[in-house]
């Protein structure tokens, strides 16, 4: 520092003293001698004028990074003096304080299990260009690899198109434990909020277990590689015995409803494909489930999501920078290789709609006609989950050369224009023959056929005898239906379908930027959600033999008053509604030891009993 | 020029010129005037006046931008350059520096074809493992699930008074204080660095993901090594846990059975375990007689301090080890004066004190395996190890060392000044609890609280008026000096010797870490290795003095000053050290294996197989090599490449005999010889 003080010194003070010099010299000689010395002085100073000139860009730049620094750290110093309460950022009490306060203690385990996406993934075993990352989050966290090195993150990120499976020489895992989900990257929290509640009343490792699983399985494949399940079933049998013999409450979210569901079933199965519990377990070691936004008929989205590798946020923007994304200019090919990727994810079939025509309505009907709060001027048709234009998905159903939603599947195809399209290689049928193994979308008949018993419709509760506890969900907008038009370019790089961005229906109307909206948390519609707590299990039904009680709770979506909320302390969102202190307090009561009737049973806001009820299943 | 004479105006030179600035403009205007004349100039002057009007603004809290500026780019520039710099670069560096490294031995062997097997349990030792909190007073807000040990440490600089608090144990019952929940990490994470970039178990992680391991068929058994190991049943369940967990993957492997792997006190816990396991159910696991049988294949324990370390007694004594003795000496002012009003030692002494895990390390066995005032198993052990690894010289220096050095005593664990060695026994009965100075001290000493001020100054001259402590007078010496915590360590643990081990008392759980005092389980399938380094000079006795202002603070300093004669005395900044990996002694580590447990004994009734492994020292040559791969130091041995490549193989299904029996550097044998001990 010393060096470069004096370093300025002689840069600045050197000429100072010479002028001066020189001016007393001019006040004894006349104007002529001044010139003269002047004459002499100009090549000195351009000679000491020299550095401090080269000095200005650079430096200039120099003070500028160096001025935002200082400034930078000394907020974030005062930021970090600050009380951790400012008067005016009063921050309501947690409800685990409050309960805390009321005599609630931790009673009963408790078991998370996340829903897709959410769960971090890291890498045991790499290729060449994954060097260094062992152990390293891919999925989850900042995502930094994804800028770093695209192409490797995707490769590995994606599983063998065949089985399945890892591909050779990469082994990508879920992280374990609660930090495996607690949040997705820094500051988005996704279980953070309901862990810290749960710890004021008490709770802590020993008695709370994130079933953090590979979710770009197959539910099977989760047991056939990792042994997931009998994790989850060896976890949940020592909580129950460490606990003083308590049950475990399980909480799961999102894709982790039908996970959960399948491991019902699995538990109780023989081996060696099922867990051999013996048909008692769940009775034995669970008290109740609750599900957050669950998906048990699966996510329009997942339509989307598989058949052009977007949902409705990429149409946005490739309708409005069709050259961008479209054409090849960056080489990276961006969307053709997320969809290439996302099709080796098996999970993403399970949240394939399910029950076919039945349960989501036929071309011409479905049982959201009538939906209260948004003004339907024509029938929209839901039905249509796949539409081609805005034209066919209204016209009407004989004018089409209809295939049900189940079976257009299948054909949704274009394989000439796949055929010439080089190295990106997206397959349908090759998937959804991988899906056909593992899952199953239908509604079964007669459900003591032992074709039912295995392992691939188990997460599929219209063909599962099974039933529920409780059932917790919420509502806003969301995305039912597309509309699809074959890619106006039909250029053989693109991917065939995409959504129809500018079919925009009339002002009131579902119809926005090619996806209806009916009623929902965002992305799974109250249909599925709820359907099957409001229907299929409610009482004695075929799908509920012994008559487990079923809850539904809804939560009105309520956006954040301000910024400084962050995500709100009301979302109904899919994920923000685990931020929700209703919910958390619903969930903190169950497993403190409530049951469904004390916490007030039935909390229904949406038109679900009417909906289901328009659907004809024989229960 | 203009701006120039302005500037000296502004200095302040103004006054000295006598000039009325008036006048001094009228030059100005003059001089401009001329200049004007002369074209050649006014190019130059409207450059240099743009340049000085900026210039003008410097000040020095722009330089002092300009600075932290520069390095701020420079740093981020080399910042990019790193990042955007191969992975593989430091190698070739290192490599041309270096000449070319050998593969990691995961690489090695998956090469051989070693494959996973046998699933892989670690036991973390203690301090490595992380904690974190769940639930604290007002002044942890924010912390929640924050590492408050391991990691970066960042609170202890932050709120260090705060961070003791949550850090200690309750005084009386070991457990968490009221309104205070730390835990364990969980998960392989919880000791696979210590701190950013330390290494502890990351390295040997790594090489068996090479073969094929991966987080199902492995597990860190961390646990909270504060607690004594059977509270840490009673309070997080995690003898239970391990128990669960150990089941699992034997069931998911297909019936192979677990090869363990405990580290430092984690060998320890995991006699315990083995212990509690086959227990029946109130007290123990309830596993049946057969559990390990059927369970474990291998215990591998790398630097277990099985009967002890001389170590510990100093830091419960007076929370020093030899790194504070010697900054102690260089620096006396500021440990000592309360020049922070931290009080740094006593609070340190305070905090660890309350952790019952520490007395599960204390000396066992007594003067039997420690030695006595006139002998040791140890005694005629060369300190100057260099010496030993010359070829020629090796026996004449041997014979010299030991002409010169058999006088070292290391059965007195503790002795008050050198000149006392010959002091002959006294009686500690003697010693009479001085006056009551608690509550001058405490009034005196701000709010800090040790034992050691119930005791007053009389006990303290009683305690070094006894002069020579011997591995058991030690324990009465810490009974009078701590007697709430061995009050409490004493319902843990156990340091005796068993000479009946049926004894239905030995059913306790308080003997079951001590191997002096239980058996080991009935599987002659299984098998035991000891795994530690050599060659580094381990403390195991010290020499103490009274320190002075006895009456605020610790009363007892080891006596740095204290050196022993020659280059290659044992005696060196008032520890004396023998052979062993800079924590444990050769002795502590090796015993067990070599003797007591070797064939069927009483202590081994089913003839377990035990093999001892040593590593010797090697330091890391250059600094490119970070920590060293052949490296025999306590916590930097799970680097060295010798010792994972051992565990690998048996992880892979080799036996004892497989990868080479015993691998002997040390005079363990010799010393096991001396120590009279019925089988």
């Amino acid at each position: 520092m010393s060096s470069v003080l004096r370093f300025r010194k002689l840069c600045f003070l050197e000429p100072t003293k010479y002028s001066a010099y020189d001016e007393k010299t001019k006040d004894q000689k006349n104007y002529e001698n001044v010139n003269t010395a002047l004459l002499e002085n100009k090549p000195k100073q351009k000679h000491q004028k020299k550095p401090p000139k080269e000095w200005r860009c650079i430096d200039s730049c120099c003070w500028m990074v160096g001025y935002l620094c200082t400034t930078w750290w000394l907020l974030l110093f005062l930021y970090h003096c600050l009380p951790a309460n400012l008067p005016g950022l009063q921050v309501p009490e947690p409800p685990g304080t409050r309960l805390s306060r009321q005599g609630l203690t931790a009673l009963h385990p408790v078991v998370m299990v996340p829903g897709i996406v959410t769960g971090g993934l890291e890498l045991w075993e790499g290729r060449a260009c994954s060097e260094g990352l062992f152990r390293q989050r891919l999925w989850g966290g900042s995502f930094t690899e994804i800028f770093k090195r695209p192409m490797c993150w995707l490769e590995h990120l994606s599983l063998d198109n065949e089985t399945g499976l890892d591909p050779p020489g990469i082994r990508v895992r879920a992280v374990p434990g609660l930090v495996a989900a607690d949040y997705f990257a820094p500051g988005y929290f996704v279980w953070a909020i309901l862990i810290e509640n749960l710890a004021r009343i008490g709770y802590e490792g020993k008695n709370m277990y994130m079933a953090a699983y590979d979710w770009r399985l197959s539910f099977q494949n989760t047991e056939v590689r990792d042994q997931a399940l009998s994790r989850l079933k060896s976890k949940i049998e020592l909580m129950y015995v460490t606990n003083g013999y308590t049950k475990v409450v399980v909480v799961p979210h999102s894709m982790g409803v039908i996970y959960f569901l399948h491991f019902m079933k699995w538990v109780e199965a023989p081996p060696p494909m099922g867990g051999g519990g013996g048909p008692g377990w769940c009775a034995k070691h669970i008290k109740s489930i609750m599900n957050i936004g669950p998906a048990f008929l699966g996510v329009p989205k997942a339509v989307g999501n598989v058949l052009s590798a977007e949902c409705k946020d990429v149409a946005f923007i490739r309708a409005m920078a069709p050259g961008l994304l479209d054409s090849e200019i960056f080489g990276l090919q961006a969307l053709e290789h997320v969809m290439r990727v996302s099709r080796t994810w098996d999970s993403i079939i399970s949240l394939l709609p399910k029950g076919g025509d039945t349960i989501w309505g036929d071309l011409d009907w479905s049982p959201k006609k009538i939906i209260r709060g948004f003004q339907v001027q024509e029938s929209t048709k839901y039905g249509r989950i796949v539409s081609f234009g805005k034209a066919a998905s209204e016209l009407h159903s004989s004018e089409i050369s209809g295939l049900g939603s189940q079976v257009y599947l299948h054909n949704a195809t274009s394989p000439q224009s796949l055929a010439s399209c080089g190295k990106v290689w997206t397959e349908y049928d090759e998937m959804m023959r991988r899906a056909e193994a593992h899952f199953s979308h239908g509604i079964a008949d007669n459900l003591d056929d032992p074709i039912y018993n295995h392992y691939k419709y188990w997460s599929n509760p219209l063909e599962t005898k099974h039933g529920d506890l409780q059932s917790i969900w919420s509502r806003i907008p969301t995305e039912r239906s597309y509309v699809y038009k074959v890619s106006s370019s039909g250029r053989c790089k693109n991917i065939p379908l995409q959504i129809d961005s500018s079919a925009d229906g009339s002002r009131n109307g579902c119809l926005k930027g090619g996806v209806y909206f009916v009623d929902g948390d965002e992305s799974v519609p109250v249909l599925s959600a709820g359907f099957m707590c409001a229907k299929g299990w409610r009482g004695k039904t075929r799908f509920n033999p012994s008559g487990i009680a079923t809850y539904v709770r809804e939560y009105k979506h309520k956006a954040p008053a301000n910024l400084l909320e962050g995500r709100g302390l009301q979302s109904g969102a899919h994920v923000d509604i685990m931020g929700n202190i209703a919910l958390i307090e619903d969930v903190l009561r169950v497993a403190a030891g409530a049951s469904g009737v004390e916490l007030g049973g039935d909390r229904i806001y949406s038109d679900i009993m009417k909906m289901s009820e328009k659907i004809n299943v024989r229960l | 020029m203009v701006m120039l004479r302005r500037r000296r105006g502004s200095d302040g030179k103004k006054p000295e010129n006598s000039q009325p600035p008036s006048d001094e403009n009228k030059e100005e205007r003059s001089d401009e005037s001329k200049e004007k004349s002369d074209s050649n100039f006014e190019n130059l002057n409207l450059r240099l006046k743009s340049a000085k009007k900026s210039r003008k603004k410097w000040s020095c809290v722009d330089s002092c931008c300009w600075f932290i500026g520069c390095i701020c780019s420079m740093w981020w520039f080399l910042l990019f350059l790193y990042n955007a710099m191969p992975a593989s670069l430091p190698q070739y560096v290192t490599e041309a520096i270096t000449g070319p490294l050998a593969d990691p031995p995961g690489v090695k062997l998956a090469k051989e074809g070693l494959k996973a097997k046998h699933p892989v349990v670690f036991v973390p030792g203690i301090v490595t493992g992380g904690l974190e909190l769940w639930e604290g007073h007002s002044c942890a807000e924010g912390l929640f699930r924050k590492r408050l040990w391991g990691g970066t440490f960042g609170e202890v600089y932050k709120r260090p008074l705060c961070w003791v608090e949550h850090m200690s144990l309750n005084n009386e019952t070991g457990l968490d204080p009221p309104g205070i929940k730390i835990r364990p990490v969980s998960g392989l994470v919880a000791a696979d660095y210590f701190a950013p970039g330390y290494f502890v178990w990351a390295v040997l992680i790594a090489n068996l993901a090479r073969i094929g391991y991966e987080d199902k068929n492995m597990f860190m058994a961390a646990y909270d090594w504060r607690l004594s190991f059977q509270n840490t049943e009673v309070r997080d369940q995690t003898l239970s846990r391990i128990k669960s967990n150990i089941e699992l993957m034997v069931a998911t492997s297909g019936g192979k059975k677990v090869v363990v792997v405990p580290h430092s006190m984690g060998a320890l816990y995991f006699l315990h375990f083995m212990k509690w396991v086959e227990a029946p159910a109130p007290m123990g696991g309830d596993g049946g007689p057969n559990w390990c049988a059927e369970h474990i294949k291998a215990v591998m324990n790398i630097g277990g301090p099985f009967l002890g370390l001389p170590k510990v007694l100093t830091a419960l004594f007076s929370a020093e080890a030899r790194d504070i003795a010697i900054a102690r000496a260089i620096a006396p002012g500021i440990l000592d004066k309360d020049v922070f009003g931290f009080q740094t030692l006593q609070h340190v002494m305070r905090m660890t004190r309350t952790w019952d895990s520490a007395m599960s390390l204390l000396p066992r066995g007594g003067e039997t395996i420690w030695g006595g005032l006139d002998w040791s198993p140890e005694e005629g052990h060369e300190c100057n190890s260099k010496k030993k690894n010359g070829n020629g010289q090796t026996s004449h220096n041997r014979t010299l060392d030991l002409a010169n050095f058999s006088r070292v005593k290391y059965g007195r664990i503790l002795s008050f000044e050198r000149m006392s060695l010959n002091y002959i026994h006294q009686r500690l009965s003697g010693a009479i609890k001085g006056s009551n100075l608690a509550t001058l001290a405490n009034t005196t000493c701000r709010d800090v609280w040790t034992e050691y001020h119930d005791m007053g100054i009389g006990g303290i001259k009683a305690v070094a008026d006894y002069k020579v402590y011997t591995a058991s007078s030690m324990l009465d010496l810490l009974h009078f000096v701590a007697p709430k915590m061995m009050k409490r360590g004493g319902a843990q643990f156990s340091y005796g010797l068993a000479d009946d081990l049926s004894d239905k008392k030995y059913d306790h759980y308080k003997y079951w870490s001590n191997p002096l005092e239980t058996k080991l389980p009935n599987a002659p399938d299984m098998e035991i290795f000891s795994m530690y380094g050599v060659g580094i000079p381990t403390e195991r006795a010290y020499i103490y003095k009274l320190s002075p202002g006895a009456e605020c603070f610790i009363p007892f300093q080891i006596d740095a000053s204290a050196e022993g004669g020659g280059e290659g005395h044992c005696l060196k900044g008032g520890v004396y050290s023998v052979d062993g990996d800079e924590t444990v002694p050769v002795l502590s580590a090796g015993f067990t294996s070599a003797k007591i447990w070797r064939g069927k004994t009483r202590f081994n009734p089913s003839g377990i197989g035990n093999f001892i492994r040593e590593y010797n020292h090697a330091g890391p040559t250059t600094l490119l090599e970070g920590r060293g791969t052949q490296s025999g130091a306590h916590v930097d041995i799970l680097g060295n490449f010798a010792l994972i490549e051992d565990i690998i193989r048996v992880a892979a299904g080799a036996t004892g005999e497989d990868i080479g029996g015993d691998q002997v550097h040390s005079d363990i044998f010799k010393w096991s010889e001396r120590i009279k001990l019925r089988l």
